[in-house]
């Protein structure tokens, strides 16, 4: 085997090393409770994710990746909500990096019990999908390295706490698993992670208007954070 | 090359227009003088299209047998005057039903816009109102609503230009405050939140012919556009602006634009079927009837937008308001349904 092809097989392996965590964590989760009218209503929004993870296996390996999103949901009486996002994403692990801005799309569903006027519980499940390819080559090299068909699935509780103001704050546990296919000329695998759990934290503020501001972390390996301004239709 | 022809025409028209305009003032300056072409209607009529039994002066054909003359409806006996004399809007010298001046338009083209007229009709009732038809069966209102948005915000480019070059920059911010809202959180144009009550962001929608009114040039003459409809020479121009400001024209391949726009079109009239019928069928002569209506819906619109010049007095109308409900005479409103219409 000649050497380079050598050596993009392993930043190859390095990167199906690379991907389990909490690299595919799609999105924000937002709060349990629908911010949607009680009557039941559209909300909309736009969001921002930076996520970061890093990765050791023999050397240190920074996994950064932005995504900006548009999201639509539907919510009733202040219990459930449907929402899908579409959005687009750039990725960046050590030095693999794809500029392109990849569009993903995501569906999720949220429930909430209501405990008083104050406090509740809720769960939520959400999936994305990569629709197009990250693509990049192998540094010194001109093969190709394609990260294909990533998707994830998400799980998690929350409890939320509703200020007098309106604000809500929120915090629970996810789990996720997540699944994408690392292709290169000399080398073709199917990637997953191992079930992998973290927590999330957010605070849901009005701004008037219809607005609202969602700030939200989460954790795994390490932190990542986002923002979204909504706007729900009454 | 079709882009160099198309303007040489237009600036043709726009400046016949002018012409047009120019000797209609003179007209205007001449009736201090005793009426002597005018004759009056026989019955005050304000309704649109009725004037025209009396004194459009065709032969069935489509076709003047004599010098184009135009009916103005009003409460003085025997008064016509020839087309072409009364051709700057505004300056027509009868009345409508409530006293109001009415409004005509120069049509020296008749015999033309006629055949155009007949073009347009036939491809209304041929071709666009049974594929509008269909369309509606299939697809629900809502979405259709939702298209009509997202084809409305996008034209965006249009009213702001022509917001700022009226020097209405509060309707240019609200504009782009517009823009951005329904884009963001209206999810790419399809939904109208800025028109939600929280928001209540109105629409400003100006346009070229409407900037130049404002600024003094008359309408000129009555000119019917195949497939575009009703125009006027100074409105022509309108048509070269929207093509440029219009986001859908730089589609390629050129097909996949045309397809678009029609696209647009069929949708838009699925929100509309009746509408034009409606006019139709109250008016005797529907050609002078949508002349007219054109020609008064054109001139309100410009008074709106030169009365935005001035500050707003206590008690009149402003501008914002003046504007949606003159736009509610040419296309829906963003997430209007016709049965809000209907109940309006």
């Amino acid at each position: 085997m000649k050497k380079k092809n050598v050596k993009a097989v392993a930043i190859a392996v390095i990167l199906m090393f690379m991907f389990p965590g909490a690299l595919f964590a799609g999105g924000m989760f937002g709060p349990p409770q629908t911010i949607s009218k009680k009557e039941g209503g559209l909300n909309t929004g736009i969001g921002y994710l930076r996520h970061e993870d890093k990765f050791e296996n023999g050397g240190t390996y920074v996994v950064k990746q932005n995504q900006v999103y548009t999201q639509a949901g539907y919510g009733v009486g202040d219990l459930w909500e449907i929402y899908g996002r579409f959005g687009m994403s750039d990725i960046e692990i050590g030095s693999f990096e794809d500029n392109m801005k990849n569009f993903f799309g995501t569906l999720g569903g949220k429930i909430y019990y209501p405990y008083s006027q104050a406090f509740g519980i809720g769960a939520f499940v959400q999936g994305t999908y990569f629709f197009s390819d990250f693509t990049g080559l192998v540094p010194g090299t001109a093969d190709e390295i394609k990260i294909r068909d990533m998707w994830d699935a998400n799980f998690g509780i929350g409890i939320q706490a509703t200020l007098p103001c309106g604000t809500r704050l929120y915090a629970g546990p996810f789990v996720y698993y997540s699944e994408a296919e690392v292709s290169h000329p000399a080398s073709k695998s199917t990637i997953s992670n191992r079930t992998a759990a973290g927590g999330f934290a957010g605070i849901d503020m009005p701004l008037g208007k219809g607005f609202r501001l969602n700030l939200e972390t989460q954790f795994s390996d390490r932190f990542s954070a986002g923002a979204a301004v909504t706007f729900t239709y009454f | 090359m079709k882009r160099l022809s198309a303007l040489c025409l237009i600036f043709t028209f726009l400046a016949l227009g002018w012409a047009q305009s120019a000797s209609g003032a003179q007209a205007a300056g001449a009736a201090d003088d005793p009426p002597a072409t005018l004759v009056a209607a026989p019955e005050s009529s304000g309704t649109i299209g009725k004037s025209a039994e009396a004194g459009t002066g065709t032969s069935g054909t489509g076709i003047p047998d004599k010098p184009e003359t135009i009916v103005v409806p009003g409460d003085d006996a025997g008064e016509t005057a020839p087309a072409g004399d009364i051709g700057a809007e505004g300056e027509d010298p009868g009345e409508g039903e409530y006293g109001e001046p009415a409004i005509t338009i120069a049509d020296p083209l008749e015999g033309y816009n006629r055949v155009m007229f007949q073009f347009n009709d036939k491809l209304y009732f041929w071709v666009l109102k049974p594929v509008a038809q269909g369309y509606r069966e299939i697809v629900p209102e809502a979405p259709r609503v939702s298209v009509n948005n997202f084809f409305t915000n996008l034209a965006f480019p249009i009213r702001f230009l022509n917001n700022l070059l009226q020097a209405d920059f509060s309707g240019a911010v609200a504009e782009a405050g517009r823009f951005v809202v329904n884009t963001v959180w209206g999810i790419g144009g399809l939904m109208d939140p800025a028109s939600s009550k929280q928001l209540d962001l109105p629409k400003h929608d100006p346009d070229l012919g409407q900037t130049l009114g404002m600024y003094g040039v008359g309408q000129g003459f009555y000119f019917i556009w195949p497939f575009l409809g009703p125009s006027s020479a100074r409105d022509s121009l309108q048509v070269v602006s929207d093509y440029f400001l219009y986001p859908v024209s730089y589609i390629n391949p050129w097909y996949a634009s045309t397809g678009t726009r029609v696209y647009q079109e069929v949708n838009r009239t699925s929100l509309t079927i009746g509408d034009y019928e409606s006019l139709k069928e109250a008016a005797i002569d529907p050609y002078v009837a949508l002349r007219d209506a054109y020609a008064q819906y054109r001139q309100k619109k410009v008074e709106a937008a030169k009365g935005n010049l001035e500050p707003p007095k206590p008690g009149t109308l402003r501008i914002g308001q003046a504007q949606r409900q003159l736009s509610l005479l040419q296309e829906p409103t963003q997430q209007e349904s016709p049965n809000e219409k209907e109940k309006r």
